[in-house]
């Protein structure tokens, strides 16, 4: 016989698995520091290249006022300049990473509360039932 | 109105019911209005130009996830773009490699608002992605997406006005093409704008006052209208009160179509109950949603027995044991 109360609830995790489960499960493989650590770590790495990308476009756009004065340049204040306009980006990039990730692993661990709430009463249900399915 | 929430139902019953093939065709279409816009605006590569290749890619649009036609849409510029001039292919390389280094990495499922806001733009209604991101989305953090497909259209759009002058030198000068949108203030506008309204309109949504939806799109829409209106002033664009009036109405209706199939509410029926458990105090506010069952319909017999057919006369007319029917 269908037990209706056992079906809904596994519809309800087949429907979170093939909606959420892919994003949220990965998730908590993790520690929450490991999470945000990993997080930051890869931001690092793509802040890095995107800064370095936009200095590309910055040194394309200003090519030719670069050729015609870099003999007169103070090139260590130009490096020093440069430097810490990628400090400062890097800071705000990796903070925002920061909030993207700490949320992320919340909403992650809510959800997968819900889910593993719908598993328990499964269980019960086929606890009460006698192990019978 | 109950002739509207009707038809709003059998909408909803027949999206899904139809899901499996809906998705697949939306996502087809999508696509081909992406690729089609982007042969007709660029076209600069004649082997591309190809109305079979357009359809097929759009086909295989609706096969494939919806980040998909993002790809396709920014190998088919990057290839119109080559044509061109090296030099716009390689800008248009590096800003997008910029959008998916700080953006599109985080939060890939929303890389199709990049798509659908220089669809937007292309239509005349670029207002309606802020009513769209703020209404339906549940993070704020996918206008970025749309600020994305804001450059993106704009740096196209300047190179396709443009492109005589970038494709006629023999070593087209970067800065000529950096030009179309660094220092472009219509786009800096724009972005300004548009960021603005889809986080006022988002934050507006999600207030636990009534009529949250309606105040949220009429302030999005009046926000839009009047900032662009001051824009247009200050930066003395070549707009019109009509030409901005036109499309932030067109976005107010989109607005409250959304808000008639996502949000519907009944407030004259607000209940608002109170209670209290060991650790906290509940104030509780449920307003019912406008909901209309489907008509009933009546099957008129003009001929035959009216008489139900009993088991009785179903045995015999099988010419089996009555018990047989015992299920």
């Amino acid at each position: 016989m269908i037990h209706n109360e056992r079906v809904r609830h596994m519809v309800k995790l087949q429907a979170f698995e093939d909606r959420k489960g892919k994003e949220y499960f990965p998730v908590l493989k993790y520690f929450r520091r490991d999470y945000v650590g990993l997080h930051l770590l890869k931001g690092f790495v793509s802040g890095t290249i995107a800064y370095g990308v936009c200095l590309l476009m910055w040194g394309l756009y200003y090519m030719e006022e670069l050729m015609a004065n870099i003999h007169t340049m103070d090139l260590a204040k130009f490096a020093v300049d440069v430097l810490l306009r990628y400090l400062a980006f890097l800071i705000v990039y990796l903070i925002c990473v920061f909030i993207y990730a700490e949320n992320k692993y919340s909403r992650a661990r809510k959800e997968i509360r819900a889910y593993n709430r719908h598993l328990k009463r499964i269980i019960n249900s086929f606890d009460l039932d006698g192990g019978e399915s | 109105m109950t002739a509207l929430l009707e038809i709003r139902e059998r909408i909803r019953g027949f999206c899904s019911r139809f899901e499996v093939y809906l998705l697949p065709v939306i996502k087809s279409i999508l696509a081909f209005l992406t690729f089609y816009m982007i042969r007709s605006h660029l076209g600069y590569m004649t082997r591309l130009n190809g109305m079979t290749l357009t359809l097929v890619l759009a086909l295989a649009c609706a096969l494939l996830p919806v980040n998909m036609i993002v790809v396709f849409a920014v190998l088919l510029v990057l290839l119109h773009l080559f044509s061109l001039s090296l030099a716009a292919c390689l800008v248009c390389f590096l800003v997008v490699a910029v959008l998916f280094l700080l953006y599109f990495r985080f939060s890939p499922k929303k890389g199709f608002y990049a798509v659908l806001t220089p669809l937007a733009f292309i239509f005349h209604v670029p207002y309606v992605m802020p009513l769209v991101i703020g209404l339906l989305d549940d993070n704020p953090v996918s206008v970025l997406a749309m600020a994305g497909g804001t450059v993106m259209y704009y740096l196209l759009n300047g190179i396709v006005a443009n492109d005589s002058a970038i494709a006629d030198s023999i070593l087209t000068k970067f800065e000529d093409v950096f030009n179309q949108f660094v220092g472009n203030r219509e786009m800096l506008a724009m972005l300004a704008i548009l960021v603005l309204a889809a986080l006022i309109v988002w934050f507006i949504r999600r207030l636990s006052v009534d009529h949250a939806w309606t105040i949220a799109i009429l302030t999005g829409c009046l926000l839009q209208f009047i900032l662009r209106f001051i824009c247009d002033m200050q930066l003395k664009l070549p707009g019109t009160v009509f030409s901005i009036f036109v499309p932030s109405a067109l976005s107010a209706a989109v607005g409250f179509v959304l808000q008639f199939f996502f949000f519907n509410l009944d407030f004259t029926r607000t209940e608002r109950v109170q209670f209290e458990d060991d650790e906290y105090y509940y104030y509780v506010k449920a307003i019912p949603k406008i909901y209309v069952a489907g008509t009933e319909k009546k099957v008129q017999k003009f001929s035959g027995d009216d008489a139900p057919i009993t088991r009785k006369d179903l045995a015999q007319e099988m010419d089996i044991d009555e018990d047989l029917l015992d299920f």
